[in-house]
């Protein structure tokens, strides 16, 4: 053989051995979020109980309106939440 | 007519209906507010039901008052399941068979103690009356406790499956709970944590729309008189109209989307300004339907 086979060949084992990895990887985190799929429907109980707080909901989302409406008329950049 | 209203009139007030139902979940999503990202998910997770039945509206009211075509469907189905001679649907009313026995026995013991006729239908009455609050009440505690096991299975058996399962397991704890908004409520904080994406929400709310229309189906069939086929006819038309709109909506992959990229642009935009968030609740959800009703009424449609 050549050393363009060689190479070819080299560079085939690696595109296999590449994709045999990603295929893996791909089934290891489909489970891994399935996983937690199934953990989130465990604590299918404790959303439950959100569901009754409509009202407070409504109060929260209030104050966070009102905070921004009175940062947007104050020049303020407007953001509230922990991420944002 | 269907106990005094028109067919034609009753399906808008479905479509409406439809669309109200989704207010329930997008205050659910307000709980998260504070919470940056996972108010982001909540919020499309939310208004992407909104967005559907809002879509389905645009597209099937103007074809609703063209052709008429759920209100014949309806038609069509209702004299199908009930025979085109009858206009009862007794022999489909599943509701008597289970209310009959105790009634009579009921009647025998208080005709067992010497009571008038007009006695005993007061005592009736009233005896009916507390024992739907009682029964409501109970109800309302079981459901819970026993629907979060059977809803813990239906999703646990769902997950990794595909938008299909997803579908039928939104309409089978729908029926299960008998109400779309808990149903589509439940599953905000699921996608508010992240864990669910808004693709793998979305045919579960879908299945929450045809869920609760198979619980209006049940109580027509429990209708008696003159107008019962026109109660079964309009359980129909919902039922039609859901599920037609899933087909369609979700079926052409053209249209499935756009729910999505609307819930996603308008969580995006409420993440920038709640101000977004109020106006779209107040546009959606009372604005512009009180503005229509003003409409109609000064154009006498």
């Amino acid at each position: 053989m050549g050393e363009y086979e060689n190479r070819r060949a080299d560079l085939e084992e690696r595109i296999n051995d590449l994709e045999e990895t990603l295929a893996r990887l791909k089934t290891q985190l489909k489970a891994e979020n399935e996983r937690e799929q199934h953990d989130a429907i465990d604590r299918l109980e404790q959303y439950l109980g959100d569901l009754d707080n409509k009202h407070a909901n409504l109060q929260e989302f209030w104050k966070v309106l009102r905070e921004e409406i009175k940062e947007l008329f104050s020049g303020g950049s407007g953001k509230t939440g922990k991420d944002a | 007519m269907a106990g005094g209203l028109p067919v034609s009139i009753v399906i808008p007030m479905i479509m409406g209906a439809n669309m109200g139902t989704t207010i329930t979940n997008t205050i659910v999503s307000l709980g998260h507010v504070r919470q940056g990202q996972e108010f982001r998910r909540a919020f499309s997770a939310a208004t992407v039901h909104d967005f559907f039945n809002l879509f389905s509206i645009l597209i099937f009211l103007p074809l609703e008052i063209m052709f008429g075509f759920l209100q014949k469907i309806g038609a069509y189905l209702a004299d199908f399941l009930v025979g085109g001679d009858s206009m009862s649907v007794k022999g489909f009313n599943f509701i008597k068979p289970l209310v009959k026995p105790p009634v009579t026995a009921m009647k025998d013991m208080f005709h067992g103690v010497g009571m008038s006729d007009l006695v005993m239908g007061i005592a009736l009455i009233v005896l009916g009356i507390a024992l739907i609050f009682v029964v409501i009440t109970y109800i309302g505690k079981l459901l819970k406790v026993l629907m979060v096991g059977r809803a813990k299975a239906i999703l646990h058996a769902a997950v990794g499956r595909g938008p299909i399962s997803g579908i039928f397991s939104g309409t089978a704890i729908t029926v299960l709970v008998q109400s779309s908004s808990t149903t589509t409520s439940l599953v905000v904080p699921l996608a508010g944590s992240g864990v669910f994406s808004l693709k793998q929400i979305y045919p579960f709310t879908l299945g929450a729309n045809i869920g609760t229309c198979i619980t209006a189906i049940l109580a027509a069939t429990a209708v008696s008189g003159a107008n019962a086929i026109f109660a079964l006819q309009i359980a129909l038309v919902h039922f039609s109209y859901n599920v037609i709109g899933v087909i369609v909506i979700y079926g052409l992959p053209f249209l499935r989307n756009i729910p999505i990229y609307a819930a996603e642009w308008l969580a995006d935009l409420a993440m920038k300004n709640k101000l977004y968030v109020a106006a779209y609740i107040g546009l959606v959800f009372f604005v512009i339907p009180i503005v229509l009703i003003g409409v109609s009424q000064i154009m006498g449609w």
